[in-house]
């Protein structure tokens, strides 16, 4: 019975992914640079930064840029270059640790919602229904309150409140896969039937699944860095980059940097990963 | 008598690479008030993007040239706005796909009575009324209930006897049809035909009958157009021309319809139509036709006269046009047996 | 008829998600580390009169008996005594209201607006500089944080050049207006980012469909064109981004309010958060919910009544 398997049209495996990365333009190579640097930037912090995000120098406080200091001080005599460098740290590993969870237990409960079926994929579906229905950031809030603030709050609260978008894709495409591969092992007969799901499945999936965590890692650090500004996150000293905005915010007319510098990090780090997932997705410059 | 459309030397080329791509080239037609005039040719014979250049509808890409007289009007070069109020109005279209041109979300009575207020200015009630009248005239008696459905809700043939009674409303004086009946059920398209060349007649208006059924079009039509590879080869009364084809093309093309009367089996044109991009220099059918002579390969493209005896109006470009067509030659016409009554079949070499 | 049965089906199914919300609300509070009572009473307090507040407030009953108090509370429309203020936290937040939904209506039209018109430009001069820059706009815009994008706004608007106050809310409908322009502003700027791309496309895929041929081969054109065929049609897909859209103003209305100092639930929200006002934060979350179940519910019914091919349920 090998006459099955030569009618089928290659199945394009992990090259579904690489393929749609060759066929990028340059929009894919500028973002995959900038978040290149940003990552590297994060990991050798205290490599890069000039001074300690922390230490006070109270006597030359709100100092413009000079050579001493690149961008100014603050309020609190801390460097700014300093801080944003370090902040980097903080945003970014937090915002990458609170939607891999997030995708993590999203995908598992995609995966057995989609493929088991029955009441589980039921039960999931009102409660996937119910979460869509309680607003984002008041929920988030609420889950801060309960859990106290601090990084792992953060991370916690954030799987919490991201994991349906992930669920939804990935339950989505195993229904799809299911039904195709589904016919295709019922001709090979008994073989590996989760093998082949698994097998062929994956990597078909992976394009979308990385698109849907591009943006929202974007938006996982815009929310980190609001709720930073807002207090209810991470707080003062720590150098957060919402923090930061909210800090320099009462120094707008005289040390305007203060709080327009956070907040261009963030909408630059957000144009780099909005270009990935805009070049995998297939969107782009051209229509 | 003056025509009520000339046609001359219309053009459309797409500005696309390195040079323009003529896509429709020299056009000759003429047509004269109430009567039908039907344009033939395979798929992509540029039949359809000459009825859009007539409307001026054709893709912002495409360039239009030569001229378009209705009425003694130019119409090539004018303003959107200024053919606005030609569409509709003196020229209707009436699309190959009806449930693709109707807007799916507002129901049938106002898109019809939009024409009529555009056009007419009446008003609201008036509209309604003109509506409800050209419903039961194009064969949809219970015309109340129609006209508050939506497209998606009538049949294949109730779409398309809306989509005529859509172009008559106005009264227009010419309604271009663009495949009217192709992608309805053969045992509707009749009746379709009928309505439609009754309907015509009620209101006055010529008719240009698009179609690569030559069947169809020598029931509706009294004059005919042939078309290949974006030129017009042969024009004239359609009896006439199809009993007496005056240009490769055309023989080639009744050649391969199987009709009751002639005999043999039908044969297949060998080859494919060429491509705009690279066309055969000379008369662009010369390489698949059966009657080609050494002179075909230079001949320029002229829409001739021909002085028939007991025949008027016709014309040809072919170069045995005057002299009529010789034997064809063996080879060049494949025998194999043709399932297909279509002309878009026939360029599939077999 | 049908009409009927989908908005009871679709009521149920929100009532019970409301209920799930309160359930939630209330038990994750129970979860809170660190006494109620503490909290108001301050870490010295000591415990009788721990005692008392928690008898005063009725946490010394057995759960069970709380959440039924609590329910029957909820359906009276009392959450509770706002810590805060003193006063029902109902009355506080109905104060607040109006504020958030000038700003939320508010926000709504400057966005709609300028969706339109920039999707509408882009479409009709397709490839053309000003294409290129609206379809480039969306792409630095959805990463560009709320309270950033307000900071920014408040700079240069309001600071540099004083056309419009630096925060706070004005009386009257002209002083709304007036000082809830910057705030409706910034959450305009960022779900336009959302919405243009997709009502583009729409346009796009329109203008080229046969039925705007057709309608243009009837006669019609410019301005009638646009709005009769080509916007109803195009609208329906950014129809259904606008549940999204509504959600994640709430989110964004509550940054704004702060960024701004703005009256409006969001304040109300933080100011709960940090107090431990139980009924306060619970309050705005019911409301939030509520708001956005029934506003999703209107989408899908606006969105029937636009395209009759869908049916209701």
């Amino acid at each position: 019975m090998t006459t099955p398997i030569m009618m089928m049209p290659p199945r394009r495996r992990s090259s579904a992914f690489l393929g749609r990365v060759r066929r990028s333009r340059w929009a894919m190579r500028v973002g995959i640079a900038i978040v290149v640097f940003y990552l590297l930037v994060a990991a050798f912090a205290p490599w890069l930064a000039p001074y300690d995000p922390l230490a006070q120098d109270v006597m030359n406080s709100l100092a413009p840029p000079s050579s001493a200091h690149w961008l100014g001080t603050d309020g609190l005599g801390r460097d700014l270059l300093s801080r944003l460098i370090y902040g980097a740290r903080i945003d970014i590993f937090l915002g990458l640790g609170a939607t891999a969870l997030a995708l993590l237990i999203g995908t598992v409960l995609g995966l057995l919602a989609g493929y088991y079926r029955g009441w589980v994929d039921t039960g999931l579906s009102r409660l996937v229904d119910m979460m869509m229905a309680i607003p984002a950031y008041p929920l988030l809030v609420l889950l801060l309150f309960v859990l106290g603030q601090g990084t792992l709050s953060i991370i916690i609260a954030f799987a919490v409140t991201g994991w349906v978008s992930y669920t939804r894709l990935i339950r989505g495409q195993v229904l799809v896969a299911r039904e195709q591969e589904y016919i295709i092992a019922a001709q090979l007969g008994a073989l590996g039937h989760r093998r082949v799901i698994v097998k062929h499945l994956l990597p078909n999936v992976s394009a979308q699944v990385i698109v849907l965590w591009a943006s929202d890692i974007v938006l996982a650090i815009s929310s980190i860095a609001a709720l930073g500004y807002l207090g209810i996150g991470i707080q003062a000293p720590t150098p957060e980059w919402g923090v930061m905005v909210a800090e320099g915010q009462d120094f707008l007319l005289t040390n305007w940097l203060l709080a327009t510098a956070p907040g261009l990090v963030i909408v630059f780090l957000g144009v780099g990963l909005a270009l990935i997932s805009d070049s995998i997705a297939g969107r782009g410059t051209r229509r | 008598m003056s025509a009520l459309l000339e046609v001359s030397g219309l053009g459309v080329s797409l500005n696309g690479g390195a040079e323009p791509v003529e896509l429709v080239q020299d056009v000759q037609l003429t047509l004269s008030a109430g009567s039908a005039l039907g344009l033939v040719g395979e798929s992509g014979s540029g039949k359809t993007l000459t009825l859009k250049a007539l409307l001026g509808l054709t893709p912002p890409r495409m360039a239009v040239t030569g001229s378009v007289r209705l009425d003694g009007q130019e119409l090539i070069g004018r303003s959107e706005r200024s053919m606005s109020r030609v569409r509709g109005k003196s020229l209707a279209f009436i699309p190959q796909d009806a449930m693709a041109a109707l807007n799916p979300i507002r129901h049938i009575g106002s898109q019809l009575a939009e024409s009529c207020r555009l056009h007419l200015g009446l008003s609201r009630r008036a509209a309604h009324a003109r509506t409800l009248d050209y419903l039961n005239r194009v064969g949809l008696p219970d015309a109340e209930r129609v006209a508050a459905r939506f497209p998606h809700q009538l049949s294949g043939g109730m779409r398309q006897r809306v989509m005529i009674a859509m172009a008559l409303i106005c009264e227009p004086e010419i309604v271009l049809c663009d495949e009217p009946t192709t992608a309805l059920d053969v045992t509707i398209q009749a009746q379709i035909l009928r309505l439609l060349h009754s309907a015509c007649a009620d209101v006055g208006a010529a008719m240009i009958f698009v179609s690569h059924d030559l069947a169809v079009v020598r029931q509706v039509c009294q004059e005919v157009a042939v078309m290949y590879a974006g030129r017009v080869v042969e024009t004239g009364p359609v009896a006439a021309v199809f009993t007496d084809p005056r240009h490769g093309y055309t023989a080639s093309l009744l050649r391969s319809l199987p009709d009751v009367d002639s005999p043999g089996r039908p044969r297949a044109i060998s080859g494919e139509p060429p491509d705009p991009r690279n066309p055969p220099s000379g008369c662009r059918f010369h390489p698949r036709c059966p009657y080609v002579v050494p002179a075909c390969e230079t001949l320029e493209h002229r829409l001739l006269p021909l002085h028939i005896a007991g025949e008027s109006g016709r014309r040809s470009a072919c170069i045995h046009g005057a002299t009529g067509l010789p034997k064809p030659q063996p080879g060049k016409v494949s025998t194999a047996a043709v399932e297909a009554t279509t002309v878009a079949e026939i360029g599939v070499a077999p | 008829m049908m009409r009927w049965k989908f908005l009871l089906r679709r009521l149920g199914q929100a009532v019970l998600t409301l209920w799930a919300v309160t359930l939630l609300t209330f038990l994750l509070f129970k979860a809170l580390p660190g006494s109620v009572a503490v909290g108001m009473l301050g870490i010295r307090a000591g415990q009788e009169d721990i005692a008392r507040i928690n008898q005063e407030l009725g946490l010394d009953q057995p759960v069970w008996v709380q959440y039924a108090k609590y329910m029957g509370n909820v359906l009276h429309g009392d959450f509770g005594t706002s810590i805060t203020y003193a006063r029902p936290a109902m009355d506080v937040i109905l104060t607040a209201l109006p504020t958030t939904i000038f700003l939320a209506v508010y926000a709504v039209l400057l966005t709609a607006v300028a969706t339109v018109v920039l999707a509408v430009l882009a479409a009709l001069r397709r490839d053309k500089l000003a294409d290129h820059i609206i379809r480039g706009v969306p792409v630095i815009g959805l990463g560009m944080p709320a309270f950033w994008v307000g900071t920014m706004l408040l700079f240069f608007f309001a600071y540099k050049l004083p056309i419009f106050p630096a925060g706070g809310l004005l009386p009257g409908f002209s002083g709304h207006v007036k000082s809830l322009f910057l705030p409706a502003a910034t959450l305009a700027v960022l779900f336009t980012a959302v919405l243009v791309r997709s009502l583009r496309a729409s346009l796009l895929e329109v203008l080229d469909s046969d039925y705007v041929l057709a309608a243009r081969s009837k006669g019609l054109v410019g301005g009638r064109l646009i709005v009769r065929h080509v916007l109803p049609n195009a609208i329906l897909p950014t129809v259904t981004l606008l549940g999204l859209v509504f959600a994640g103003l709430l989110g964004g209305a509550l940054i704004v309010e702060s960024v701004f100092a703005l009256p409006g639930l969001g304040s109300l929200l933080i100011t709960g958060f940090q107090r431990h006002d139980f009924a306060l934060v619970q309050g705005v979350i019911l409301l939030s919910a509520a708001a956005i179940l029934i506003v999703n519910i209107l989408i899908d019914v606006l969105y029937s009544a636009i395209d009759p091919r869908v049916g209701l349920g």
